[in-house]
């Protein structure tokens, strides 16, 4: 089975004043496709700066990073910020814990921004019918800071599925929600990714979540590997 | 403490406390620029007030004013019917001519309080002239005189006096001698009024130099009927000219001003936004709001004295380049005194304060109460419409228009921006522009201020481009109709003459006018009256399409103003009535012009005839020349008469011209000045709310927006910004236009600007908004952080 996501040997540290702080130490991973991982750790321990790598939002120290994504390979830890922009925009798609929503734009132009930066003008149908999947048919026009934070949650996940990316990554969508929305936004996140075939990496706190993954693998573990 | 913790996050925010340094200095480089300049130009303006006259405040005048008169009212002021008149004295002040010159002639009570004075004055005694010789033996048949006429045989001169050019001043029989005068008759009653106000206005002129051409005051209520009430400045038309220039110039510089204190309350709502987070819990450790604001107001006020006093160097070298600029001949002198520093300093540390404190206050949430922002409005639109409708309300009422309708317009922002935030979803485009242009008008908390800033600073670009441009229009076209001829000659009337009968026979003069011309006091005010040969041609230099008959009368703008005469109207003159047939524009003059037919003032020949209009005669000033090759003709005329002076009308008129724009340089820095305080303010406005969101931004770059799109939308939003900036300052800036043009002009100077919407004096300041604006939503300076979490 092929690989989406090949780590191999990945260090990222951090000057924070006179310190440095190594956050990821010889980190190695191998994620196939169409396979859903949760990765679990302690604040601080390197999840988000993982899944911002892999997205081509920070850049590696050292080691590589290569992704497989729409039958073409990309080593990430080569390209330049353009080129990673590019790939991020057109193969990824991405929900943070909060936050998630541009306050400016409605809830159906939240949605259809991947697809505007593409240029899928086509896209707009699905986009609401999307909503109308995830319960928010009614919030088209909605402005986002009158929605619910598990409204928001599920603008975000329909945002982030939009495109049918390839690879989708979360980090900690369901942080900051109480049980019963974080337990229907990790559905729709894991129902939908799964219908699709689409490779998931979620970094969570939640054993709840980490449960709904294929693997589930710690911080510790995958730097333990490596070291 | 806290006091050290917040110098220390000054010191580590270095680009945002220098940009409300850089805003506040400039603030008060332009008031101090403007203040020195204005103070130096106002000392000059008083010295041409002859000193014997500045003392009084008022002149009292009807017509045929005797000593009778005088007495009845002193008698009156006497029994206490005048409360606020603290001296009286009869008065002469009368223009003749004497041996050929044209004479201001000063009679004065020498015993009278004033009169005091000028015997008391440092006057330089003459040690040898023509008429020196009987100083000791009839010092009261004496004249004082200033240097021009140390010849003067006509009577004895006692001493040499710091007075304009061509002044006589003496005992009143002495003046009424030089007039041919009986000894009954008199110009005026001369008055020193005390308002309860002059202290204020007083003090208001060394804070505001021209302010009390803005505030006149007049004792109306307390003359009796049957007298005309006269100011020192309707006297001194030139210097009243002066000191309402020095007013205009005056609000102009406050501008910057208020513009920085926009400026400040943006910066301490960007700082505040920092902070609050650590103020919040200091309050919670148990320190009292009111300590807290206390400190943050300091450190605010820290930074004002230090711009203040920054301020105060750069506008004082601004200052020498601006007076340069607008009077090259004369080297400026412009002392630093206290009244400036005090102004600069109480300027900044008010503007740091009161922007400091209402920053706190809404950050506090502690809102206006719902009356007071109803209120607001309530006072500033009658305020608006009062101050243009009601010319009593004179140059400050105009200005008072001004402010209550910038301030208006400010007070209008935020609803715009509520207004528009409403019709955003329908905004069509691409959507990260659509997404900028929302967030120029979605947060009008934070960018209100800068807006209103920005609004203010172009919408007073455009009217003063406007007023400038249009007053420039009419300019030119009057300089195009007054100077049709090719050459002007003026020097002495016997020299005039002799040209005049030269030039009749010559050939390659095709046109000769000759002028004749001197000031005369009318219904007790000082004119200019001219006469000449009045045919078609000549009248078509004021618009009027045919000859003038000799009970005909042209009269300027100013005259009709001062005269309260309309086209039709008649003109008493001698007991002659002329009528008005034509009311010209005459940009430039400060006094008063007549034009009459030389027939109704001088018989055939030279000789003037005295049953005429006119008591005096009027000696020939000028010869006006059209000619063949006027170049040639001046280089022959040159030689042959080197005690006269010739002007081609081409070099007038660029002359006139360049004039012209070096007066408005001062005005065109001090607008510039306030457009790039208010652009700081935008930046600042622009960086907090970019502060704001770097969560969205986090979010943008998930998506995949790359770095040329996000400078696209940093563009957008600035762009956005000065649209919505636009959109109240053209409206603003034309009706600032207006009433300067309709408004203050024909109050300062009595003349009225027609208002003309060019494309590029409306344009051109839209144009410099936008692009400030737009720079300062591209411009990212300062921090560039990393936010991503390590998680």
């Amino acid at each position: 089975m092929t690989n989406t996501v090949i780590i191999k040997d990945l260090n990222k540290s951090y000057q924070d004043g006179q310190q440095r702080i190594d956050v990821l130490r010889g980190l190695h991973l191998e994620l196939p496709v169409g396979q859903t991982l949760a990765v679990m750790g302690p604040s601080g321990s390197g999840k988000s700066t993982l899944l911002n790598i892999i997205a081509g939002l920070v850049s590696v120290d050292s080691g590589a990073v290569n992704v497989h994504l729409n039958n073409q390979f990309y080593a990430l830890h080569q390209l330049d910020e353009r080129a990673r922009t590019q790939l991020r925009r057109s193969c990824m798609g991405y929900v943070y814990q909060f936050f998630n929503l541009v306050p400016t734009l409605t809830v159906v132009e939240n949605v259809s921004l991947p697809a505007r930066l593409n240029r899928r003008n086509d896209l707009d149908l699905r986009a609401r019918e999307l909503l109308a999947a995830f319960g928010l048919k009614d919030r088209h026009q909605a402005f986002p800071e009158v929605l619910s934070g598990g409204e928001q949650q599920r603008v975000a996940v329909a945002r982030a599925l939009l495109l049918e990316p390839p690879l989708l990554l979360a980090d900690e969508p369901t942080g900051n929600l109480d049980a019963a929305n974080a337990d229907q936004v990790a559905s729709l996140l894991f129902d939908n990714a799964r219908a699709l075939g689409l490779t998931v990496i979620v970094a969570t706190h939640s054993e709840e979540v980490a449960n709904r993954a294929d693997q589930c693998l710690h911080m510790h573990d995958l730097n333990q590997r490596g070291s | 403490m806290i006091l050290l913790a917040l110098a220390r996050f000054l010191l580590r925010t270095p680009w945002s406390t220098g940009m409300a340094f850089l805003g506040v200095m400039l603030g008060v480089t332009s008031i101090v620029a403007v203040h020195l300049i204005s103070a130096s130009i106002a000392t000059q303006l008083d010295d041409l007030i002859p000193s014997q006259l500045a003392g009084y405040s008022h002149f009292l005048h009807r017509a045929d004013v005797t000593a009778e008169d005088y007495f009845d009212l002193r008698r009156q002021w006497r029994e206490g019917r005048f409360p606020d008149v603290e001296e009286m004295a009869p008065l002469i002040d009368e223009t003749t001519v004497i041996e050929g010159s044209e004479v201001r002639v000063v009679g004065v009570d020498l015993l009278s309080p004033l009169g005091m004075r000028l015997l008391a004055q440092d006057n330089e005694p003459v040690e040898a002239g023509v008429g020196n010789a009987s100083i000791s033996t009839d010092f009261w048949r004496g004249v004082w005189v200033d240097e021009s006429l140390l010849s003067l045989a006509a009577a004895p001169i006692n001493a040499v006096i710091n007075a304009p050019p061509g002044t006589v001043v003496g005992d009143i029989g002495v003046a009424q001698d030089l007039l041919g005068w009986s000894a009954d008759e008199l110009s005026y009653v001369g008055i020193v009024y005390q308002s309860r106000w002059q202290d204020v206005v007083d003090i208001g002129e060394h804070i505001l130099p021209g302010f009390a051409a803005g505030f006149p005051l007049q004792p109306v209520s307390q003359i009796p009927s049957g007298w005309s009430v006269l100011s020192l400045s309707a006297q001194h038309p030139a210097s009243s000219f002066g000191k309402s220039v020095l007013f205009n110039i005056s609000a102009l510089g406050l501008l910057a001003l208020l513009v920085a204190w926009f400026l400040i309350y943006q910066v301490a709502v960007s700082w505040l936004r920092r902070l609050w987070p650590v103020f919040e819990r200091l309050h919670v450790l148990g320190v009292q709001w009111h300590n807290l604001q206390l400190t943050f107001v300091a450190a605010l006020l820290l930074l004002g004295v230090l711009a203040a006093l920054s301020g105060l160097l750069v506008g004082r070298a601004l200052a020498v380049v601006l007076y340069q600029l607008a009077l090259p001949v004369q080297a400026p002198e412009l002392p630093l005194n206290a009244w400036v520093i005090g102004k600069a300093i109480f300027s900044a540390v008010s503007v740091c304060g009161l922007g400091g404190s209402w920053a706190f206050r809404q950050a506090r949430n502690v809102s206006t109460g719902s009356v007071v922002k109803f209120l607001v409005p309530a006072l500033l639109l009658p305020a608006a419409v009062l101050g243009v409708m009601s010319d009593g309300a004179g140059l400050a009422g105009g200005f008072l228009s001004i402010a209550a309708v910038s301030l208006l317009a400010a007070w209008m922002v935020r609803p715009l921006l509520n207004a528009l935030a409403r019709y955003s979803p329908r905004l069509p485009g691409p959507i990260l522009v659509r997404l900028s242009l929302r967030e120029a008008i979605w947060y009008p908390r934070d960018m209100g201020v800068a807006l209103a800033g920005l609004i203010l600073a172009v919408a007073t670009a455009i009217g003063v481009s406007l007023m400038v441009d249009s007053f420039r229009s009419d300019f030119d076209r009057m300089l195009v109709q007054r100077l049709s001829y090719d050459l002007v000659i003026e020097g002495r009337a016997q020299d005039l003459h002799r040209l005049e009968l030269e030039l009749r026979d010559d050939s390659a003069v095709r046109r000769l006018q000759s002028y004749r011309q001197a000031q005369l006091r009318i219904a007790g005010l000082p004119m200019q009256v001219v006469a000449g040969r009045t045919d078609a041609a000549e009248m078509a230099r004021y618009g009027y399409p045919q000859p003038l008959a000799t009970n005909e009368v042209l009269i300027s703008e100013q005259a009709a103003r001062a005269l309260d005469l309309g086209m039709g109207d008649k003109l008493d003159l001698n007991e002659s009535a002329f009528t008005v047939v034509k009311i010209f524009t005459s940009f430039g003059d400060v006094t008063p012009r007549l034009i009459l037919n030389e027939q109704a003032v001088v018989v055939q020949g030279e000789v003037f005839n005295p049953e005429v209009v006119l008591a005096n005669p009027l000696p020939l000033v000028s010869l006006s020349i059209n000619a063949d090759d006027s170049v040639a003709l001046l280089k022959q005329l040159e030689l042959d008469y080197g005690s006269l002076d010739f002007r081609l009308q081409k070099e007038i008129r660029t002359l006139a011209l360049e004039t012209f724009d070096q007066t408005f340089a001062i005005t065109t820095a001090l607008v510039l000045i306030a457009l790039l305080v208010a652009s700081i303010g935008i930046y600042i406005a622009v960086t907090a709310l970019r502060l704001n969101k770097k969560a969205q931004m986090n979010v943008l770059a998930a998506v995949g927006v790359n770095r040329l799109e996000i400078v696209g939308m940093d563009f957008a939003l600035g762009l956005g910004i000065g649209v919505v900036a636009m959109l109240v300052a053209v409206p603003l800036g034309v009706t600032l236009g207006w009433i300067l043009c309709d408004v203050i002009n024909p109050r300062a100077f009595g003349w009225t600007v027609t208002l003309q919407l060019s494309t590029a004096a409306l344009m051109t300041p839209v144009i410099w908004g936008l692009l400030a604006a737009s720079a300062a939503g591209l411009i990212r300076l300062g921090r560039r952080e990393n936010s991503m979490g390590r998680g």
